[in-house]
């Protein structure tokens, strides 16, 4: 990962322009890729966290703060620009495309899907190199309910597909490990979400 | 308009760009900006968001076009990025015929 690529912006500043609107780097913000990419990375969390509180997160113990504090750690390095990744064309020209946009690409389609939201999020192997084997590697947040086996086969074939369409990558595996477990939601009329 | 803004509005015009990155970080953007501050004039560091720089390239003079865009979604990107840096060569050949050039086209966002 080269650290010039990365534009210093801190999450909590993102954070409070995301509250407020406002920002002394305002025209900054919008024009840089990297902020952009976090600033939709926390709109995604603050979903996460409404729905969270929806299902009172307040009483569902250590858990699940513990995925939150996973996601937010591993926000800030993801979506930095990382790795350039080669694309064909014309001899004379250099056409790339960075690896935070491809992880980011993962994350939208993954958090896209029901019951489904992206950790941790690597892409192992040489990207840099045109053809070489790279594996996804994805750590994921499930609702509770939903059968595991499914999901992660509905995840892989979203991703892949995604990764065949917007990228040249030569992807080896899409990996799936489920590392936490979200309560489900309460239905109408019962007391906790828990109880099915 | 400068050549670099006339590249940047030909960019924002093509089918499938979403948005125009500054071509540079932070770091660098501030210290340009320095750098204006403490030179004569009263003219501020602009934003870049295209550059062009000219070359030797063989004895031919060569100008690279380095460019960051965002993608909208709708072209995959690899072929986005290959129709910008033919739009960007085609325009270059039209204004300054002669010229070899080389794009550099970076996207470095999906969807967006």
């Amino acid at each position: 990962m080269n650290p010039t690529r990365d534009c210093g912006r801190r999450i909590w500043d993102l954070s409070d322009f995301l509250d407020t609107g406002a920002s002394p780097d305002a025209e900054h913000i919008a024009h840089c890729p990297q902020c952009q990419a976090r600033l939709a990375g926390l709109r995604s969390l603050h979903a996460a966290a409404l729905e969270l509180l929806e299902d009172d997160v307040a009483s569902a113990g250590t858990e699940e703060s513990g995925w939150l504090e996973t996601m937010l750690a591993n926000l800030r390095l993801e979506t930095r620009a990382g790795r350039s990744i080669p694309l064909a064309g014309d001899p004379s020209d250099q056409l790339s495309e960075t690896e935070g946009a491809v992880i980011a690409l993962v994350r939208n389609i993954g958090d896209s899907l029901g019951g489904v939201l992206i950790g941790r999020c690597r892409l192992d192997g040489d990207v840099t190199v045109p053809g070489a084997p790279v594996e996804v590697n994805v750590n994921v947040s499930a609702r509770y309910g939903y059968p595991l086996p499914g999901l992660a086969e509905q995840l892989r074939e979203a991703v892949v597909a995604g990764l065949l369409v917007e990228t040249e990558l030569n992807v080896a595996a899409v990996n799936v490990a489920f590392t936490d477990m979200r309560a489900p939601i309460a239905e109408p009329g019962t007391e906790e979400g828990g109880k099915l | 308009m400068s050549l670099e803004e006339e590249i940047r509005e030909l960019v924002l015009g093509l089918e499938g760009v979403s948005i125009v990155y500054a071509a540079d970080p932070l770091w660098l953007t501030v210290l340009k900006q320095v750098g204006a501050a403490l030179s004569p004039g009263d003219d501020p560091a602009q934003l870049p968001f295209v550059v062009c720089q000219m070359e030797d390239g063989d004895g031919r003079a060569t100008m690279r076009v380095q460019i960051r865009i965002g993608s909208k979604g709708d072209v995959p990107a690899p072929a986005l990025a290959r129709s910008v840096a033919a739009a960007i060569r085609r325009f270059i050949a039209a204004a300054r015929p002669g010229l070899e050039v080389v794009a550099a086209v970076e996207i470095a966002a999906i969807g967006v």
